[in-house]
């Protein structure tokens, strides 16, 4: 037998066994049908689909939160008080409740009523601290009515929701740019769950709805500002934030309600094959306070905004866009009002299994900027005439979104410098509407006096929610 | 001789008749899968411990022209409860689907942008791929074998994508599909993930004629790894309608938006 009839032979065995392989490969492979067949209980296969005949549905979540702070540090809960209250350690006990309930009048009608309540055993369990009213007042106890609207069709056309509500412009998700109707709950800041940032507002609210666009006009009747943190708590030491104030500018007076004070938006969204483009106008309550010069209290005053938001989805890619012109921001330490360019830029990728990637910059340029805007005086602002901030965040499913996790990082500054929060968090379905949310957020130090002053509230947490 | 001869013939003929592996994917792909379609839908999640976690949807379909319009709403559990679905998938493979998701939390429409579909739909074994057509001419069709599945005759193919672009997308590398021969609908696939060596075994475990629709009211996604099995997910579909009165109007933002 020559060589050359041996390699064919050897080739030939080597082919045959490698066919045979692959058979019993793919027999083995088909051979998990059988035993993949599963038996579903009958019992889950036969429940009825609860679409409620009931015209009423109550729903709603209860919650318990907690969250430990693991660096030490004393706030100074009243002007006299030298040593102040040390806020590491378990800092948070909170039980919370919200309930909504919705009646469906029709088929073109329904109202929602809900609201949400919560009580902070930490304030009781550490009564020996002198806690300040303020503080108590903003983190001991809630009782509040949120969304509470009548939502209808008036035309085939024509949308009508009056009531409390809330609205959300621009394409951005970490960064506010359009994004000026709600006011912001503040209280917690890098730690508020996103869905429970913005508060509602009272107002009339009309759509309409013609080809790719919806029309949209709000009446704002209800004058609700940010709740921001209270004065002399853990995230708003004034004591060190006014260092050279005489007395710190603790009251954050609330506008008042009148036909001169109303406020108006206006919006076009257009929803088109691949990408979306919005057109925003309104006079709103400004989504900062400012030190009013002959009242040394802090207000919120009106402003005026005319912005832009544009999506473009292309492959992976969410690319977003946003510019917002505002006219008659006040700031503390001019006696004029500013105009100021807001610009943000940024991307989502979807291109990784069970992944999402985004990033957002944000610029934020002030006219006829003064340079004592930027300096340590009796009224600070601590702005400079262009500032920047970058929101990057990762989320990643596992376990058949039985594991959610996510990262999500703010800074300020051209080059961070102005400091942030980094916040990591992972959330576990237990089992269907009981979920577990554990948690590490990390307040980075920055040039700013407001990021210098919470650097040490970094805390773990976590929380549980059960949602019926 | 006669014999022989009139078996020559008919094997001739029926290999003439034969339909090629591109001729049996071009009539799944054309097979009337109605139009004008609600359903309720219950997503059985099933983990590797049994642990199972169940969801409750209600969908609505419409025809545009060789596009398909899709809404879906999750009906409970509470925490997604109310959380809206909408796609605009397009038939031409060159122009990615529009997508929108409407989080009631957030109160806010949120646009998806992924033309990679191998992503979990909503938690599921099943993949957002797996939930729109393929495209016929993206792949190539080998008829292996002509079993019998639960007495009925059906079509073993290969079908293999032909591109990467085809892969990346899809996340399968290949799969075996059983095509049943009565009515052109797969009953059982074996999908090879690109990733981690899994497989994913779909079944289809009831299959109903409705309004002279062959329709599959029950079907299973199980993923394994070698014999290990890692998750399963069965949808349970009831309450099927076609032919319904649904306007183009009710497949926009706008709905989802205002929920059922």
């Amino acid at each position: 037998m020559s060589v050359k009839s041996l390699i064919s032979l050897t080739l030939i065995f080597f082919l045959a066994c490698g066919n045979l392989y692959a058979e019993d490969s793919l027999d083995d492979d088909l051979g998990g049908f059988d035993d993949a067949q599963e038996i579903i209980d009958d019992e889950i296969i036969k429940a009825k689909t609860t679409e409620e005949k009931s015209i009423f549905t109550l729903s709603g979540d209860l919650a318990f939160k907690t969250s430990v702070g693991y660096k030490q540090h004393n706030i100074k809960s009243y002007k006299t008080n030298s040593t102040g209250i040390n806020y590491s350690g378990i800092n948070q006990a909170q039980t919370s409740i919200y309930l909504q309930l919705d009646t469906k009048l029709s088929h073109k009608w329904k109202v929602r009523i809900s609201g949400d309540a919560f009580y902070d055993a930490i304030y009781d369990i550490n009564s020996k601290n002198n806690y300040n009213n303020d503080t108590l007042d903003a983190y001991k106890t809630q009782l509040r009515l949120d969304d509470t609207y009548i939502q209808g069709q008036l035309t085939h056309d024509i949308d009508l929701k009056l009531g409390r509500q809330r609205v959300v412009w621009g394409k951005s998700d970490n960064i506010r740019i359009t994004d000026i109707i709600n006011p912001l709950d503040n209280r917690l800041p890098g730690m508020t769950d996103i869905e429970d940032l913005r508060l509602s507002v009272g107002m009339a609210k009309l759509d309409y709805y013609v080809g790719m666009w919806n029309i949209s006009a709000m009446l704002i009747v209800e004058n609700r500002i940010m709740i921001e943190a209270a004065p002399r708590s853990e995230f708003f030491p004034v004591d060190n934030i006014f260092s050279v104030a005489s007395d710190p500018f603790t009251k954050l007076e609330d506008p008042t309600t009148s036909w001169d004070n109303m406020q108006y938006a206006l919006a076009a969204n257009g929803i088109f094959s691949g990408w979306d483009l919005s057109f925003y106008a309104a006079d709103v309550l400004d989504q900062k306070w400012y030190i009013d010069p002959s009242t040394l209290t802090r207000k919120v005053s009106k402003i005026k905004m005319l912005g832009s938001a544009i999506n473009i989805a292309t492959g992976n890619w969410l690319l977003k866009s946003e510019l917002a012109y505002l006219n008659g921001v006040k700031y503390n330490s001019t006696t004029d009002a500013k105009n100021r360019l807001d610009a943000l830029v940024g991307f989502e990728y979807m291109g990784i299994k069970d992944t999402v990637l985004s990033l957002e910059v944000a610029s934020r340029h002030i006219f006829d900027y003064e340079s004592q805007m930027s300096q340590t005086t009796a009224k600070p602002d601590y702005v400079n005439k262009n500032e920047l901030q970058t929101a990057m965040r990762v989320s990643r499913s596992f376990m058949n979104e039985t594991i959610n996790t996510n990262a999500l990082v703010s800074l300020f500054g051209a080059s961070w410098e102005d400091g942030g929060f980094a916040r990591v968090w992972v959330e576990y379905e237990l089992m269907t509407a009981l979920n577990a949310n554990f948690g590490v957020v990390d307040y980075i130090d920055g040039d700013k006096p407001f990021t210098k002053a919470i650097k040490d509230n970094d805390r773990i947490f976590a929380d549980i929610t059960y949602s019926f | 001789m006669i014999i022989k001869t009139l078996l020559i013939i008919s094997l001739t003929l029926s290999s003439l008749f034969a339909l090629t592996g591109q001729e049996i994917a071009q009539k799944v792909h054309d097979r009337d899968d109605g139009d004008n379609s609600t359903s309720k839908m219950k997503m059985i999640l099933i983990d590797k411990n049994g642990k199972k976690r169940v969801r409750d949807l209600k969908t609505f379909t419409k025809d545009k022209g060789e596009d398909k319009l899709k809404l879906m709403f999750f009906l409970t559990p509470a925490d997604v409860k109310n959380t809206g679905f909408l796609t605009y998938d397009y038939e031409d493979s060159n122009k990615d689907d529009d997508q929108w998701l409407y989080l009631p939390e957030l109160q806010k429409v949120k646009r998806i942008a992924s033309s990679d579909k191998s992503s979990s739909f909503m938690g599921s074994d099943f993949t957002y791929s797996d939930m729109t057509d393929r495209n016929v001419e993206d792949y190539t069709y080998k008829i292996m074998k002509e079993p019998t599945i639960k007495g009925h005759k059906t079509w073993q193919m290969l079908v293999t994508p032909k591109s990467e672009k085809t892969i990346a997308e899809t996340g399968y590398t290949k799969s075996i599909v059983f095509v049943r021969q009565d009515n052109f609908v797969i009953v059982q696939a074996l999908n090879y993930i690109k990733a981690g060596k899994k497989l994913k075994y779909m079944m289809v475990k009831e299959l109903k004629e409705i309004d002279g629709i062959w329709t599959a009211t029950e079907m299973q996604m199980v993923t394994k790894k070698g014999k290990k099995t890692l998750h399963k997910t069965t949808f349970k579909f009831s309450d099927i309608k076609y032919n319904q009165d649904l306007e183009e109007s009710l497949f926009t933002t706008r709905t989802i938006q205002k929920g059922l």
